[in-house]
This record gives C-alpha cells, sequence and structure tokens, in this order.
C-alpha cells in the first residue's frame, strides 16, 4: 500500500511508445503551496510527464494520485486541473470574457458565480479593459495573462504550465516570472512548471526536478540543485557549467590536456574523473601564477556581467563570467585560469 | 488518448473512408475489368471469359484512329493549358496582393456550374447562330467554319472547360512556394531564366504535373464536348465509349474501351511521376 | 537597369494580359447567355431588352420541376455524404496516420484523377450489370460522393492543416468533453472549411451529368434534361436554366467568402 497523502503524487510512473520510453519509473510528490519546475532538455520526457498529470496521455505503468484520489484513469475535464500552453492557445473567435468564461461555463457555474469569478480574473490580472478584446488583439504579455486567468478562474487543484514564457522576448519573460510566481504565492496552489531553461526554472521555483532521457536525475530545492548537482548531467544542465577531464589518485586530481592539478576539498576516488567547474566561478589570475595559461580572445558584454572567451596553450576554448568592473582583462590578456576547488563538482568519468 | 484508444479512433478516421471508397470506387473499376472479359450479344450479356473485346479494340481501326485522336486531343489540349495557366497562376500570386483570393476565386467559379451548361454557354457563342459568327455575318463577313463542328471546336471546348482546374492547381502549388527564393537566387546572380528554370519551375513541377493530368485524364475520356461540338470527324475514344453503354448496348465492348482509358490515365499518372524526384521538388513529408 | 526594368515591365503586363483574355474567355459566354436568356433575339441579343419569357417557360415546365427536385435530393445527400467521409479521411490523415499518411492522401485523393464518365460507367457496370441492380437515387448518390469526396478531403485538408490539433486539448483540460470541445472550438474555427466542401459537393453533384445519367436510367435531373433538350437544338429556356445556376453558384461563392473574410478580421 502506498501512501497517498501527499498532495499531488506522482507514484513511478511509466511511459512507453512501443518500444520508446519516454518516461521511466518516475516519483514526485508535490506538497499544496508548492511551486516546482521540471527542468529537462528537448525530448526529455518532461512534456510527457505534464500531460500524464493534466490526463491527456495516460500512462503504462504507476499511478497517479491528486488529494490523496486516484486519478489515473480520469480524463482530463474530471481532473479540475487548470492549465497554460506555450502557444497559449486562447481561443480565436472568443472574446477574453468568452475566453475565461469557458472553463466555467464547463462546470456548469451560475451566471452569478461566472460573473464573480471573471471579475475575481480581471483585477488579479489586470485585464481591465481588455475583457472585450479578442486574443488577436492583444499582446503577447496580455494573452499570457489571459491564459493564466483561463487556467486559474475555475479555482484548480493545480496549475500545469507548459512552457508557458517561451514565446515572450525576454524582457518581458523576466516580468512575468516574477508575476507568475507571486500568482502562486497569493492562490496555494501546486504549479508544475515544465521549461527547458534553467534561468527560469531557478527562479520562479521552490524545487527543481531534473529529468533526462525519461528518468528524474536530481529533485531538490533549487539551491540545492545548483550548489551540489548530485550526477553529472545536472552538474552540466543546471547553470553553465565547463567540463574537464581529470585523473585521480585519491587525494589530488590532475587535468592531463591542461597541465594542471588542484586539491578538492573532500577525497575522491581514485581513476579517472569529469570535474565541472560553473563559468563564473573561474577565477581569473595574474600571468605566471598557478593555473592553466590562458590568453582572452574576446570579451562580451553581458549588461552586469562579462563573458571571457578564453583560449589555453592547446587551443581549446574556454568560457569566464565575472561580475563587470572597470579594469578589467582586454582582448589579447593572458592570464592564469583557476577555481575553488570547493566549488567544483567531480564525478567518476561517464563511460 | 491512452493506445487502444487511440487505435480505436484510427480505425474510425482511417477505415471508415477507406471501406467507403474501397467498396464504391475500387470496387466498380474491378467490376469494369470483369464485365470487359465477358461478351455482350442482343442487349445480354454473356459471361463466358474472352479476351474478344480487346482484340476488337486493337484491330478495328476507327477504334484505333478514335483513340489516337483522343491521346492527341488530350496531349495538346493539357500542354496548352500548362503554357497558359502558369503566367495568369504566376501573375496573381505574384501581383494579386491582398486580392489574390478574390482574382483565383473568379477564375475557378465557373468550374461549378457543371459541363452540360457550360458547353451550353459555349455553343452560344461558337455555334453557327452564336456570338462570334453572328456578329461577323452582320459586318459582312465569312463566318468562321473552323469554330463550328469540328475538332477545333473540341479543342476550344475542352480548354474552356479544364482551364479553372488547371490554373488553380498551379495558383496553389505556387502560392505554397516561397517566392523569397526567387529573389535569393537572383541575389546569386541568376538571370530571370535561370531563377524561372532552376528554382520556380522544379519546385512548382508536382503541381504541374497535378494540373496537367487533371485536364488530361478527363480529356482522354470526354464523350460530351466531342458530341455536342465534335462534328462528322471529331469521334473521341470516350464518346465511342459511351455509344457502347447507350445506343449499341455492347457494354462489355464499352467495358473493355473504360479499362483501356483506366489504364492510360494510370499510365500518365506513372510516367508523370516518375519525372518528379520528390525531394528535388522541395516536398518534405506531410508532418509538420 | 533601365532595360531590365522595362523587361520586368514587359513581363507584367503579358502575364496580365493572359489573365485579362483568360476572364473574358471565360465570362464571355456567360454573359451571353445571360443577356440571350433575356432577349426577344437569343441569337443575336444586342441591344440587350429584358423580356423574362424564358424564365416563366422554365419555371412551368414540369419535366424541369421534377428533374429539379431530383437534383436537388442527390445534390444535398451528395454534399452532406462526401463532406462526411471527407471530414473522417481529413482528421485520419492529419491525426491517425502517421507514416502512411501520404499513402491515404493518394488513395483520398485517387478519384481525382479517374474521370467523371468512368466513375459512372465502372459503378454501373456493378450494380447493374454484376449484381442486376437497377440505377436508382441512391446509387446516384454514392456514386456523385465518391466524384466529390477528392474534392471535399482537400478543402478540408488545406482547412485543417492550419488548425492547431492542441486548442482541442486547451479545451478538454478547461473541463470540456472531447465532444463539447469539438462542438464549440473545432467546428467552428474549421468552419469555412466545411461550409465550402459541402458548397462545392453540392454544386459538383447538382451540375454533374456523366455520374447521375449512368446511374439513374429514365429519373430526370437537371443536367440530364438539358442534354435532352440539346439534340433539339439550344432553347432560350436552357440559357435561362444556365445563368439560374450560374447566378446561385455566385450567391453561394460570394456568402462564402464573405464569411471567410469576416471570421479572419474578428476572431483568429
Amino acid at each position: 500500500m502506498t501512501d497517498t497523502s501527499a498532495y499531488i503524487k506522482i507514484d513511478n510512473v511509466s511511459r512507453h511508445y512501443g518500444p520508446v520510453k519516454a518516461l521511466h519509473n518516475l516519483s514526485i510528490d508535490i506538497a499544496k503551496h508548492e511551486f516546482i519546475a521540471i527542468l529537462g532538455p528537448s525530448g526529455s520526457g518532461k512534456s510527457t510527464l505534464l500531460r500524464l498529470i493534466a490526463g491527456l496521455d495516460r500512462p503504462s505503468e504507476g499511478r497517479i494520485f491528486f488529494k490523496g484520489q486516484d486519478v489515473t484513469a480520469l480524463p482530463p475535464h474530471k481532473r479540475g486541473i487548470g492549465m497554460v500552453f506555450q502557444e497559449f492557445l486562447l481561443f480565436p473567435h472568443r472574446t477574453v470574457r468568452e475566453n475565461l468564461a469557458f472553463p466555467l461555463r464547463m462546470t456548469q457555474e451560475t451566471p452569478a458565480k461566472i460573473k464573480d469569478r471573471l471579475d475575481w480574473a480581471e483585477g488579479i490580472l489586470s485585464l481591465n479593459g481588455l475583457m472585450d478584446r479578442y486574443p488577436n488583439q492583444l499582446s503577447g504579455g496580455q494573452q499570457q495573462r489571459v491564459a493564466l486567468g483561463r487556467g486559474l478562474v475555475t479555482n484548480p487543484t493545480l496549475l500545469l504550465l507548459d512552457e508557458p514564457l517561451a514565446n515572450l522576448d525576454r524582457e518581458l519573460r523576466q516580468e512575468m516570472e516574477v508575476e507568475i510566481r507571486r500568482y502562486q504565492k497569493q492562490l496555494g496552489i501546486p504549479f508544475i512548471y515544465v521549461t527547458h531553461n534553467q534561468e527560469e526554472a531557478l527562479s520562479m521555483s521552490d524545487r527543481v526536478a531534473v529529468i533526462n532521457k525519461g528518468k528524474l536525475e536530481a529533485l531538490g530545492e533549487r539551491q540545492e540543485i545548483y550548489d551540489h548537482p548530485n550526477t553529472p548531467f545536472v552538474a552540466r544542465f543546471v547553470g553553465r557549467a565547463t567540463r574537464f577531464d581529470g585523473v585521480s589518485d585519491g587525494t589530488t586530481v590532475n587535468i592531463p590536456e591542461h597541465g594542471y592539478t588542484f586539491s578538492p576539498s573532500a577525497p575522491v576516488a581514485a581513476g579517472r574523473v569529469s570535474v565541472f567547474v560553473k563559468n563564473e566561478r573561474f577565477a581569473l589570475g595574474a600571468s605566471g601564477t598557478p593555473g592553466i595559461a590562458c590568453k582572452v580572445i574576446d570579451v562580451v558584454l553581458r549588461g552586469p556581467f562579462v563573458e571571457f572567451i578564453l583560449e589555453a596553450a592547446n587551443k581549446a576554448r574556454i568560457i569566464a563570467v565575472q561580475p563587470k568592473r572597470p579594469d578589467m582583462h582586454a582582448i589579447g590578456a593572458e592570464i592564469a585560469l583557476t577555481w575553488d576547488a570547493n566549488l567544483a563538482h567531480i564525478f567518476p568519468a561517464e563511460a | 488518448m491512452s493506445e487502444p484508444n487511440a487505435a480505436a479512433r484510427k480505425r474510425v478516421f482511417l477505415y471508415i473512408p477507406t471501406t467507403f471508397l474501397v467498396l464504391f470506387f475500387v470496387l466498380p473499376l474491378v467490376a469494369l475489368v470483369v464485365l470487359s472479359f465477358w461478351q455482350t450479344a442482343n442487349y445480354k450479356i454473356v459471361r463466358d471469359w474472352t479476351t474478344l473485346n480487346y482484340v476488337t479494340l486493337a484491330t478495328e481501326s476507327a477504334y484505333i484512329i478514335f483513340f489516337l485522336r483522343s491521346l492527341l486531343m488530350a496531349i495538346l489540349v493539357s500542354v496548352f493549358l500548362v503554357v497558359v495557366a502558369w503566367p495568369i497562376a504566376f501573375f496573381i500570386v505574384r501581383f494579386g496582393g491582398r486580392y489574390k483570393l478574390i482574382f483565383s476565386l473568379l477564375l475557378a467559379v465557373p468550374f461549378l456550374s457543371g459541363e452540360v451548361l457550360r458547353l451550353i454557354a459555349l455553343q452560344g457563342m461558337l455555334g453557327p447562330t452564336g456570338l462570334i459568327n453572328g456578329a461577323l455575318m452582320r459586318l459582312g463577313a465569312a463566318p468562321l467554319r473552323f469554330i463550328m463542328y469540328s475538332n477545333s471546336a473540341t479543342f476550344i471546348a475542352f480548354v474552356y472547360l479544364y482551364l479553372p482546374m488547371t490554373v488553380t492547381t498551379i495558383y496553389l502549388s505556387l502560392l505554397n512556394f516561397d517566392l523569397r527564393l526567387a529573389s535569393a537566387a537572383s541575389a546569386c546572380g541568376a538571370g530571370r531564366l535561370r531563377v524561372f528554370s532552376e528554382v520556380i519551375w522544379p519546385l512548382n513541377l508536382s503541381g504541374t504535373m497535378i494540373g496537367f493530368l487533371l485536364s488530361f485524364i478527363p480529356t482522354l475520356s470526354a464523350s460530351l464536348a466531342p458530341r455536342f461540338l465534335g462534328g462528322p470527324n471529331g469521334t473521341l475514344y470516350g464518346m465511342s465509349m459511351a455509344q457502347q453503354f447507350g445506343e449499341s448496348g455492347t457494354w462489355a465492348l464499352g467495358a473493355a474501351m473504360g479499362v483501356v482509358l483506366v489504364l492510360f490515365s494510370i499510365a500518365a499518372l506513372v510516367i508523370l511521376s516518375l519525372g518528379v524526384n520528390l525531394r528535388r521538388t522541395g516536398f518534405t513529408g506531410m508532418e509538420r | 537597369m533601365d532595360s531590365m526594368s522595362l523587361k520586368d515591365f514587359a513581363a507584367k503586363w503579358t502575364m496580365g494580359l493572359i489573365l485579362i483574355t483568360a476572364y473574358v474567355f471565360l465570362y464571355m459566354p456567360i454573359v451571353h447567355i445571360l443577356f440571350a436568356s433575356l432577349s426577344n433575339h437569343p441569337n443575336f441579343p444586342y441591344p440587350p431588352n429584358f423580356n423574362p419569357k424564358s424564365y416563366v417557360n422554365l419555371a412551368t415546365n414540369s419535366i424541369y420541376q421534377s428533374a429539379f427536385v431530383n437534383s436537388l435530393i442527390i445534390a444535398s445527400c451528395t454534399a452532406v455524404l462526401s463532406t462526411v467521409m471527407g471530414f473522417l479521411a481529413t482528421i485520419g490523415v492529419l491525426r491517425f496516420a502517421g507514416k502512411r499518411a501520404l499513402f491515404y492522401a493518394v488513395f483520398f485523393a485517387g478519384p481525382l484523377f479517374v474521370s467523371e464518365i468512368l466513375l459512372g460507367i465502372s459503378s454501373m457496370s456493378l450494380y447493374y450489370l454484376v449484381f442486376g441492380l437497377q440505377g436508382n437515387m441512391v446509387t446516384a448518390i454514392i456514386a456523385n460522393s465518391v466524384h466529390c469526396f477528392s474534392f471535399c478531403f482537400l478543402i478540408m485538408a488545406a482547412m485543417l492543416y492550419k488548425y492547431d490539433w492542441r486548442m482541442n486539448e486547451a479545451a478538454i483540460v478547461c473541463g470540456a468533453t472531447p465532444f463539447r470541445a469539438f462542438l464549440e472550438v473545432m467546428l467552428p474555427l474549421t468552419w469555412s472549411g466545411i461550409m465550402g466542401s459541402l458548397i462545392v459537393a453540392f454544386v459538383l453533384a447538382l451540375n454533374g451529368l456523366d455520374i447521375s445519367f449512368y446511374l439513374l436510367g429514365a429519373t430526370p435531373t437537371m443536367p440530364s434534361v438539358a442534354w435532352g433538350a440539346l439534340r433539339y437544338g439550344v432553347k432560350p429556356e436552357l440559357y435561362a436554366l444556365s445563368t439560374i445556376i450560374n447566378a446561385a453558384v455566385f450567391l453561394a461563392i460570394i456568402v462564402l467568402f464573405l464569411k471567410a473574410r469576416n471570421t479572419k478580421t474578428a476572431p483568429v
């Protein structure tokens, strides 16, 4: 007997399409009030997971529980969920008001209740003056808010968001990230947010589930996932990192291609290892000091940060990110690249 | 949406129309083939297997002449239509702007009023008392004989009947063609002719072939236009076939003629599609 | 550069001239018989005058009346049957055919590549000559539907190809049953394609002679009566009939066009 006390319980779910395993034995418990991001590259199975939760697809094995009730066999329209799609998918032949009223009509609400909920949505999403427009008369951000409203208007058990910000430009995206997180905290229902964009996942969520090749790679607090990745995939995928192939003798790690040796904070099993260093954790020391000798071949300004494109002696390219400072290294400068041994993530080499 | 459910849906959506076509499209064609190997005597069917009908068709000079005349007519009509339809379709796509749809609809609409009524309208122009000859005689000129009851009259009728179809097909092909590719080619230094022959034409070849076939196939087996406009030397194969099913009551021979027409339609389809390499015509498959 | 633009100009106007010639070629006969149907001198109705006599003759002719009713029945049933089949086929090909999509699409377009007369003759061969069944309205409707099916399939496929199927899913996660999602979301958004299919099938079946001719025997339809009347020479009544049909077709297309444009400007 499984414990079904979690608000949302995904219990050992698999989804196979013939011989293709889109999802493999995946379990996640989600608490009420929780904003959880499901992060993975395209084709990782993250959208399949979302469709299984929504009921748009059925798991080949495993069960899904909402508030202790088994919903595995329930069709989507009986699950009481809200969902926001990447392309928004607002009904183009209906006004904003009719789009928002649609889910309420489906649940046979009274006209008074519908009006009540529409007023609520109009207020919370600042849709004043837009209610009688058609979706194609709205900006991307406004469409996004209507899509959110359509997902939330029925007081759903949970809200599923399928890369809802992918079609917005960068500035608007950052604005919406804050807004969506605010709604979630205000409403106190779980938001399950699928994305391939690790920045989005980290900026909005409480916990992050990293999925790769249909398997759950990591599940944890966002800070934890970022600072202490438990697999090489997570180390590479969350944040921007550089990988080095190294050899460990138990206490020190040598990176033969750059002739650099450092001592990790904790002992590492002897043998071939992969070393991951987040790009912003590199330190650029003066030429001649210990480190990997590199030459700055280009400098890319990214607002408050600077990306240094470095070339090591063996012509390998490395990117180091530093806060912008007035006295930074110029193109052509020779430097020594090092990192804080505590912040490098070391795994046995992947076969 | 789970697998068994999806399989059931698939059955409904694909199998119903497939069954419909098999029963009422494929099976009749099979029946036509069966009938063509039987005999008719005194308006009755004799269910003896024989190839006599085909022997008759291959040896009697009248049938051979009818067939060659039909084939020639179909080729001439279709080539003419493609040559004329291209500039029309290209003009609409290139210069039609926001009136594209109106331009193309105006060309397609006459197709809908049906063969008989369209032939009646055309005869109002071409006939001995029609508009053209009426006007000529009023002006004191001699009437144009070649547009009355002749193969030329039939040719004009076919062009009139199938022009909407051919233009529409090529128009749709050009509509889905990205004209910026032509600009890209001229930016690469290609002249007008090279742009057309190396980019525009090959990328619209499959659409053009369909347009060609959609006039070639009905022309090859047409019976109404030649009967009405063709005059004494204008008998075409389809018209002769219709007579076997009508006045002469030699259904089996008519069925054999039908089989010949179907086979030649398929042959045209195969020959043309062999000439078209789908990848090289920009075909990328049905999936999005 | 000057000579280039001159060449462009010449090419443009040559094509434009061909287009205009095509319009004149297609519409002159139609306009001519419009005048002829209203004239006291149907052979050379210029200057035009107005005499509704041929229309009165047409309306009071009982053969045309029963033919009209028959044609109407055949055309309506054909429109519905072929559109339903075409709709199933379109969804089947776009959604459920997978790798066989091209195969099914070619098969469903197949009747387009067999001429009407061959469809009529082969259907007659099957029903009458092999099974001994007399031709009747049902067989005529079925055979017409086979012919119209491909047109319906192509028209609706062009429309539904652009349809985002996830719209249905969006409605379903909003709590709509799949049927309700179809009714409230998919149908309104694809209505112009379905309407176009209905109209084209209706008009093709209304005016087609070859198929009904071989499957109906003595039952008169409008094209078959018109064809029969031709043996005794073209009469002004036929011009009147043709003009009415042309006007009706135009009206239908204009309504469809305006409807499609309206749904494009406000919603969508």
